[in-house]
């Protein structure tokens, strides 16, 4: 068969089509004109949690469920052909996936419209971590405990007024993310968001680089136009409060309380629309008793402060992070991992995590990592993490507790058996 | 007075496909029954999770009903001990009168030609 030949029959429709389009790398959709979902190839079927006898003849809206579906539905801008945009979908399994679409239309011989048809390829977005990012809002504050509930019902008030935040908590208890939280809640969340470590540089340098510098000719000064500037509308984090210098506190006071900003080498105060927010993980108190907090600046943050709890005084919170984490890095490192064993669970449990719910990651991470089996057994858990000998002593078969011995938690131990039996 | 409250997010007379995408959501308070004894509509300035989460939070809503739902405010409402029917593709009635007989559940499909 020559390769006319071949054409005719892709002209002819004798092509398997539905099988074309399960080889392509990409998912793709065609829907009839009504925009109902007439075809879904296997890789799109994978991506969306749909599978082609449940998504045939639904709007691709409920199928794709892409940010832009309704209003912005590429398909009715400019007839909806030969267009291209970055948008997410939300799949069956509630999880959001950033995604490249491409519309085109299949014309029939005469030209008009006889399918539109979308590309979807999925693209990766990885946070510095290369855990899938989109990690703020409140659903990513996990927890149920009482300290946990006081925080999600706070943040709503707190996002609602314009006062500076103060958030206090050891480290990995979450500071950032709250912040974040703060700002994405707020609204000013379509505005930036700028997070200003303040303990790099020289107090003259880092009050330029927030308030500005006004152009100093003579000098060979250039015009800086300050992080203040940048973030008008939007909010700028401070992530350590005991960073900012006893100088730079009484410009921040200063624009507490007028809510404008005099640039390096300018006269005039330039208003600015800008919410700060602060986060320390020493003792606010501390700071201001031994002078290292200017008064009037520590005034300003007391109003809306927030002390965030260790994780070890979270212990309700526990089995549901590390529920979620689990489920996270098994999804990322594609290993069928369903849970922790009873004994990982009563070593995780006892450990006291002094670097809080970021430790705690860490320590899933690890596990799933290793884990050869579908439950985390504690020779899965870092060296680090250490285990009560009382569940290291194997009980000897027949002799365990009494029946109606008090059920207490096992405590897990490393020990070579438990490696053997682990991975 | 026993029964309880859902908010069906929606979009034009469409369960909302995207649950962060909704502005609009029916509030109905359901008898134990099954009567839908009160119905109302509610607006919201803009399509916000955060907003809808508030709302359902501060107005005693048991139930929560929406097509795609992220799974972190899947689970934030979920800690909240709010139930949420998700995935569910179809036109508002159909819907309500599941829920309302008890027999909505997450993934149901209630377009014409499509029920399950």
């Amino acid at each position: 068969m020559t390769a006319t030949d071949k054409a005719d029959l892709i002209a002819a429709g004798m092509v398997d089509l539905p099988g074309l389009l399960d080889a392509l790398p990409m998912g793709a959709a065609v829907y009839d004109g009504d925009g109902k979902v007439v075809h879904l190839n296997l890789l799109l079927q994978r991506l969306t949690g749909f599978t082609l006898d449940e998504a045939r003849g639904l709007p691709c809206r409920h199928v794709l469920r892409t940010a832009t579906c309704g209003r912005d539905c590429p398909h009715l801008r400019q007839g909806g052909c030969e267009q291209s945009l970055i948008t997410d979908i939300v799949n069956r399994g509630r999880r959001r996936i950033p995604v490249r679409l491409h519309t085109r239309c299949v014309p029939d011989r005469d030209g008009n419209t006889l399918y539109r048809m979308d590309f979807v390829e999925e693209l990766v977005e990885q946070g510095a971590d290369g855990m899938a990012t989109r990690k703020s809002g409140k659903g990513a504050l996990i927890g149920k405990s009482a300290a946990m509930e006081h925080i999600l019902v706070t943040l709503p008030e707190f996002a609602r007024s314009d006062r500076p935040v103060l958030l206090v908590g050891e480290t990995g208890t979450g500071k950032d993310l709250i912040a974040e939280c703060v700002h994405e809640t707020s609204l000013r969340a379509k505005r930036p968001f700028l997070r200003m470590n303040l303990g790099f540089m020289p107090a003259d340098l880092l009050e330029a680089e927030l308030f500005g510098r006004a152009a100093q000719e003579g000098a060979g000064l250039e015009e800086i136009r300050g992080r203040f500037a940048e973030a008008a509308g939007g909010s700028i984090f401070f992530p350590e409060l005991s960073d900012a210098p006893l100088s730079l506190q009484k410009k921040l006071a200063a624009f507490l309380e007028t809510g404008a900003v005099v640039p390096l080498g300018a006269t005039t105060p330039q208003p600015i629309d800008v919410r700060l927010l602060f986060a320390t993980q020493r003792n606010p108190d501390e700071l201001a008793d031994k002078g290292l907090l200017d008064p009037g600046f520590y005034n300003h943050l007391s109003a809306m402060r927030l002390d965030l709890p260790p994780l070890r005084e979270r212990g309700e919170d526990l089995p549901f992070l590390l529920a979620y984490f689990a489920e996270r890095f098994a999804e990322r490192f594609k290993k069928n991992v369903r849970g922790f064993s009873p004994e990982a669970m009563s070593v995780l449990a006892e450990y006291p995590y002094p670097g809080n719910v970021r430790e705690l990651r860490n320590i899933v991470e690890y596990a799933v990592m290793t884990a050869k089996s579908p439950l985390i057994v504690p020779a899965n858990l870092p060296v680090y993490v250490p285990v009560a000998p009382a569940a290291a002593a194997a009980v000897p078969p027949g002799r365990g507790p009494a029946p109606d011995a008090p059920k207490k938690p096992a405590r897990g131990k490393k020990d070579p058996a438990g490696k053997g039996s682990g991975s | 007075m026993t029964g309880h409250r859902a908010l069906i997010a929606i979009r034009g007379n469409e369960v909302a496909w995207r649950f962060d995408r909704t502005a609009e959501a029916l509030v109905c308070d359901i008898a134990e029954d099954g009567t839908v004894r009160s119905r109302s509509e509610i607006i919201f300035a803009r399509q916000s999770p955060e907003d809808l989460c508030d709302y359902v939070l501060a107005h005693g809503i048991d139930t929560v009903v929406a097509g795609a739902v992220e799974e972190e405010y899947y689970h934030y409402l979920r800690y909240k001990r709010v139930d949420v029917i998700d995935n569910v593709a179809g036109e508002i009635e159909p819907a309500l009168a599941r829920l309302a007989s008890g027999r909505l559940a997450s993934g149901d499909i209630l377009f014409p030609g499509k029920e399950g």
